[in-house]
């Protein structure tokens, strides 16, 4: 391909009331000119391909999505990005609104709803909750349920004039900044496109990066030609599996089956092979086109009952029949449970492929600096610490001379909680190249990437007393794998190890499967393996009491968890107010008028679940040490090195405390408590504080965004640093005041004596006084999980935690029973998730996860072909609820404190998905009188199966 | 990635003929590309010239007139027809067909020429029009032809344009008295596609007794969308009663001729034509009773 002058052309752009004038090629949409050549980063590229509309911009006052315009085109329009939004540095009203009321979580898809909302007003400024939806139906957000973003617009107009903010109405009293619903401290960020994602940043002499990935589902490569591509004028570097390290990497220690270009064997379509390094992404994209790839195909399996069969094709060598993980867990005895129960009842379920599909697609850029002996790796990533940990691993370097970098991230949900191809490449390429290296994964690569969650088919069997008591329950769960083990090994005992946290069950058998098949590789996604056996659980559950005529909120009530008890596999539950979310819902949700007494069609259901708090042990074993270097560590009860560590930093003139922790801020708000909870131990206001989270050169090792583990694990860390600030300013006040520091009390920027509050000294003055007599004043924290946490039995240390969130969820919804088509109506859902620090943020993940889960339950699903080709890999065909499928949602808390736990607080992030599946499959059993037991629940699924009834 | 190609903008009908013809067959017309850029995106359509008409003035525009109908140049947008008075009033079925159409970003860009060009049997616009007995004007540098809109599909994605040739506009014929009609499709998520669509033109005799004249048309159930005349045929001089909106479901149902895909099963979706077509049809015929305002 020439690169000649003639493909550029000169056109002037008007953005933002600037005129640019930029040489575009005519193939260029308005996005990439706004992102790469005007730097304009805050237009987001979410699917590039006209659905998400994180790049909507404004032209000629309407709302557009710039991936889908020839910048070619836009000559001549007036363009408004977000940047143009805000007008000298005053925040427009909307961004107001957006921040307060919460209709931000992760910010990708921020700065587009925000465009959308703009237009909107400008023609119509009280504009009714239906043309809100109809406005912002082009705008896909997989955080918030929507939710909060209706609240925002509706009520836009308050903050026309306004400076402070409508104050918070929420209070505990008892503290000062924790418990109360503050804005994010990251919001006004994301609301001006200010805060910058992996992919916005841009490095000089920057290259870019593509992969070449297989074409077949299962095969060896026999020869990789690469050298018509080098000719390819713009192409610096072609890897392939032969000029990588020959380490494999993954995520359980065990099993690290991945190497990062395929050494001679590919498994799945997908599998990367080659990487071209390039000036551009489109020239690196036009190499991977030139490289020549034969492969001898090798039959290949897609289905996990198949792979078992014995000459079923066999993925890998070491996984027999390919079975990459057995679970046999049996906890008192199930055959005397169902010999004493008074009726049992056996089912079929067959879960879904769900996938994450955050709004933000992967990205890592990396370089070295200029010793040429560190790395500096920026990644979209939840857990940057694993990262570190894997390409230390990979490259074989000290985690010391690496670098991770994690800006903010446009939402995980699981999918960015292990280190991508991605990071390594771009670690390896940039060290070979010598120049920065970014690479932004496609959408359709990101369903290449995988990491979804896991098919699950399940055999349940569940027997009870005749009062509803369950006497004992036997599972049977085959895992769809895909081709590599990923988080696998831990799903499928996360499979098992849950069930028995919400109920009492005196004999409990587990038997699991985790298979491997010729597809992309499944991992975490929330809820950790354990929303689809929780589905078909609380499905066999609801459909015994309708066997028996208990009512199934009562059902469940019978049997349900109390605290301060060991459940029967050995995991410590303390607080548990699971009884309370079940009494509450029913009430709120008026239960008890509707179960049974509404018109066909119409339906109600509910759906429970849990979650841990944090995973009681790190997903490596052992110390902090490059992986190459550790012996295979036998396992101990005990974390050896703290899983959260946090340093305060105050500043020199005491107005400041800066907060240093590595926790992941995702979306999920953890910069946001944690902040609180240090504002809170210090005694100072929230604005206060300023927290650091990206750099692990900056901030201590946190272990990221996983098993919803932040605010239990970080906070502690967080509360104990600030306590340790605490105590060297009131040792230092004490001696001027000649008082003991333990008659100290810091509240509200003051320092004061408890006995005598007249006697008091600005927090600042004071920090100023330590600052000046003894230097910088600060303090370390850390949190290690309790000590002897789980049983001793195989795979006892999945589960482990040191607490359990608890909910309850109820679904209405109506059913056209002559389509079978669906509509999700409400939602009534309580949550214990012990003290909410932001219960603006605790509302927000619940219902976020809500959408998330009910669509999860009625439409999403990834489907492949014959030779395991995604057939759906882009957001058309994969369908993500937009805010008109959105259902009305209340979400309440019930009173709870954690002992563990900072404040009192555990998890809501993960816990809140739980009980959504099951609530709506009940829901639309009770509209249609038939229950469908495999997911998605599509209407035509059920329409067959009322076709089969009736 | 899109691969490279040189683009074009036509300011009048005349130059953008002349474009046409001076690339021959290699060219691809893009008149928003709400649909193409996806195309050309996925590497699907890769042209060797995009000549752009979006700009063209004189075919962004909507003409009612009430002796001669409705008249809507093929470079007006979506949100255009969606928000005019005049398609209110007079054709209100359009109205609410825009509004389901995609997101507000695709219909702030995306035209009703570059719709139907699309030949997408998907189409939102393809059934509805056809059910208001829509015709389209066609030209090349030579000449200019009128076909009706329901002779304007060939294929998946094909239609009868030729080389050298542009989507003009389409025109509606003015609505008979004691006519309503009527359009849903069927999807899971608002404003996607439809996995099926049906839309129902209903006119009623004078005495609105019995059915004077039927359009069904069926979307996404064939490759083009389809009348299904046969169930029209059952309707015409008849009085609607259940029985008969049953058969009609039903001949409509056989008449459709759809393909699996990971939406819906061929099953499924001739039980959806046969849904959707009853609800249309008895909508129809209610709307069309009621006197005229």
């Amino acid at each position: 391909m020439k690169h000649n002058k003639e493909r550029y052309r000169l056109i002037v752009l008007k953005v933002n009331g600037e005129e640019h004038s930029v040489a575009v090629k005519d193939g260029e949409t308005l996005l990439d000119v706004l992102r790469d050549k005007l730097r304009l980063t805050g237009t987001k590229k979410g699917c590039n391909l006209g659905v998400c509309g994180a790049c909507t911009v404004i032209i000629d006052g309407e709302p557009k999505n710039s991936c889908l315009l020839l910048a070619a085109s836009c000559e001549g329009t007036e363009i408004t990005t977000i940047e143009g939004i805000a007008s000298q540095g005053e925040l427009h009203p909307v961004q107001q609104a957006f921040i307060y009321h919460g209709a931000v979580q992760c910010g990708f898809c921020t700065p587009g709803m925000i465009l959308s909302v703009v237009a909107l007003i400008k023609d119509n400024p009280n504009p009714t909750e239906a043309e809100i939806k109809e406005a912002l139906d082009g705008n896909l957000c997989r955080c918030t349920g929507y939710a909060d973003i209706i609240e925002a617009v509706k009520n836009w107009k308050k903050y026309l004039n306004k400076k402070e903010p409508p104050s918070s109405s929420y209070d505990l009293n008892k503290f000062s900044t924790v418990g109360k619903s503050q804005p994010r401290v990251d919001a006004a960020a994301k609301v001006t496109g200010h805060a910058k994602f992996t992919a916005d940043y841009n490095f000089n002499n920057m290259l870019y990066g593509k992969i070449l990935h297989s074409p077949i589902s299962h095969g060896r490569i026999k020869m990789i030609d690469t050298s018509k591509a080098e000719t390819l004028p713009g192409v610096k570097l072609i890897l392939t599996g032969k000029n990588m390290p020959d380490i494999t990497y993954g995520v359980s220690p065990a099993r690290y089956d991945e190497h990062v270009l395929a050494k001679d064997r590919v498994r799945y379509v997908g599998d990367e092979v080659a990487a071209v390094i390039a000036v551009d992404e489109d020239t690196a994209e036009r190499a991977l086109g030139l490289i020549q790839v034969e492969y001898e195909e090798l039959p290949a399996v897609f289905n996990p009952i198949e792979a078992l069969k014995k000459d079923a094709p066999r993925l890998h060598e070491k996984y027999k029949n390919n079975i990459n993980t057995k679970v046999d867990h049996h906890f008192g005895d199930v055959e005397k449970g169902f010999a004493e129960a008074d009726f049992i009842r056996e089912e079929e379920f067959v879960g879904n492929h769900v996938y994450q599909n955050p709004i933000e697609p992967h990205a890592s850029i990396a370089y070295w600096e200029n010793d040429g002996l560190t790395l500096v790796l920026y990644s979209s990533t939840q857990v940057p610490h694993y990262v570190h940990y894997m390409v230390a691993r990979v490259l074989d370097i000290p985690l010391g001379k690496i670098r991770i970098i994690r800006p903010p991230v446009g939402g995980g949900f699981g999918g960015k909680a292990e280190t991508t191809p991605l990071d390594l490449i771009t670690a390896i390429a940039s060290k070979k190249t010598g120049r920065p290296v970014k690479m932004v994964y496609s959408r359709k690569e990101m369903f290449l990437h995988g990491r979804g969650r896991h098919k699950q088919y399940m055999k349940f069997k569940m027997g009870v007393k005749k009062d509803g008591r369950i006497t004992a329950f036997k599972s049977q769960i085959y895992l769809d794998g895909g081709a590599y083990s990923s988080f696998g090994v831990i799903t499928a005992y996360y499979a098992g190890s849950m069930i028995p946290t919400l109920y009492f069950i005196p004999n409990y058998l587990y038997e699991g499967f985790r298979i491997m098949t010729n597809k992309p590789a499944c991992g975490a996604m929330r809820g950790h393996g354990t929303p689809q056996p929780r589905f078909a659980f609380e499905s066999l559950l609801s459909m015994i009491a309708d066997d028996l005529g208990i009512d199934p909120i009562e059902i469940r009530l019978r049997n349900a968890m109390d605290p301060n008890t060991r459940t029967c596999n050995d995991l410590d539950v303390r607080s548990c107010e699971f009884k309370a979310t079940l009494d509450e819902v029913k009430k709120k949700s008026r239960w008890k008028q509707k179960y049974g007494k509404l018109q066909p069609g119409k339906g109600i259901g509910i759906g429970c679940g849990g979650f841990v708090s944090g995973a009681g042990y790190a997903i490596y074993r052992g110390q902090v040490q490059r992986s190459s270097e550790k012996k295979r560590e036998t396992f101990v009860k005990k974390s050896e090195f703290p899983h959260s560590n946090a340093i305060v930093k105050i500043s020199e003139d005491g107005t400041a405390a800066v907060l240093l922790i590595q926790a992941a801020e995702i979306g999920q708000g953890s910069s946001t408590v944690l902040s609180q909870m240090c504002a809170e131990a210090l005694g100072i206001s929230l604005y206060r504080v300023r927290i650091r989270t990206e750099d692990s050169d900056i901030s201590p090792l946190d272990l990221g965004a996983y098993s919803s583990r932040t605010t239990l694990m970080g906070g502690n860390a967080v509360v104990m640093a600030s306590k340790d600030v605490i105590g060297k300013l009131f040792t230092s006040v004490s001696r001027v005041w000649n008082c003991n520091p333990q008659d100290l009390e810091a509240r509200e920027n003051q320092i004061f004596l408890k006995s005598d509050k007249s006697k008091n000294m600005a927090w600042e003055e004071a920090a100023r006084k330590y600052f000046n007599d003894q230097g910088p004043l600060v303090g370390t924290g850390w949190y290690k999980p309790p000590e002897g946490l789980g049983g001793d039995y195989k795979g006892a240390a999945v589960g482990t935690s040191p607490a359990y969130s608890y909910g309850s969820s109820v679904c209405e919804c109506c059913v056209d029973l002559e389509t079978g088509k669906v509509k999700i109506k409400k939602f009534t859902d309580f949550h214990d998730c012990g003290t909410p620090i932001n219960p603006q943020a605790v509302h927000g993940q619940v219902k976020g996860a809500i959408v998330m889960g009910a669509g999860e339950t009625i439409m999403e699903d990834v489907l492949y072909d014959e030779k395991g080709n995604i057939l759906n890999p882009n957001l058309h065909d994969y369908l993500l609820m937009t805010i008109k499928d959105s259902p009305e949602i209340f979400s309440g808390i019930v009173e709870s404190y954690e002992p563990e736990g900072p404040y009192g607080a555990k998890e809501i992030g993960e816990g809140a998905i739980l009980p959504v599946l099951a609530a709506v499959a009940h829901a639309i059993a009770n509209a249609t009188g038939v229950w469908i037991k495999e997911l998605p629940i599509t209407p035509e699924k059920i329409l067959k199966a009322l076709k089969k009834k009736f | 990635m899109i691969r490279d190609f040189v683009y074009s903008k036509a300011k009048t009908v005349k130059e953008a003929l002349d474009l046409l013809e001076e690339h021959k067959e290699n060219y691809k017309i893009i008149c928003g590309g709400q649909s193409l850029l996806i195309l050309m995106r996925q590497g699907l359509v890769a042209p060797a010239n995009l000549i752009d008409i979006k700009s063209i003035e004189e075919l962004s525009y909507i003409n009612f007139k009430p002796k001669d109908g409705l008249k809507i140049g093929a470079a007006t947008t979506h949100s255009d027809i969606e928000k005019s008075s005049s398609v209110k009033k007079h054709y209100p079925v359009l109205v609410s067909m825009e509004k389901n159409l995609a997101s507000v970003q695709t219909r702030n860009w995306g035209t009703i020429g570059g719709n139907l060009a699309h030949g997408d049997p998907a189409g939102d616009p393809g059934p509805v029009f056809i059910a208001l007995n829509a015709t389209v004007k066609i030209a090349n540098s030579e000449r200019e032809r009128s076909i009706p809109l329901e002779e304007f599909f060939i294929d998946y994605f094909e239609t009868v344009l030729e080389d050298g040739e542009l989507l003009l506009e389409v025109q509606f014929p003015v609505v008979p008295p004691r006519t309503a009609t009527v359009y849903e499709k069927f999807n899971i998520i608002k404003n996607d596609q439809g996995i099926v669509s049906v839309a129902v033109s209903i006119t009623m005799e004078k005495k609105g007794s019995s059915c004077k004249d039927a359009r069904i048309v069926l979307g996404a159930a064939a490759s083009i969308p389809i009348r299904a005349k046969k169930a029209e045929k059952l309707l015409i001089g008849q009085k609607l009663n259940n029985g008969l909106l049953e058969k009609i479901g039903k001949r409509a149902s056989k008449e459709a001729d759809p393909v699996a895909d990971i939406h819906a099963s061929e099953e499924y979706r001739r039980h959806l034509v046969e849904a959707l077509t009853k609800r249309m049809v008895r909508k129809a015929w209610d709307q069309a009773r009621k006197p005229a305002r």
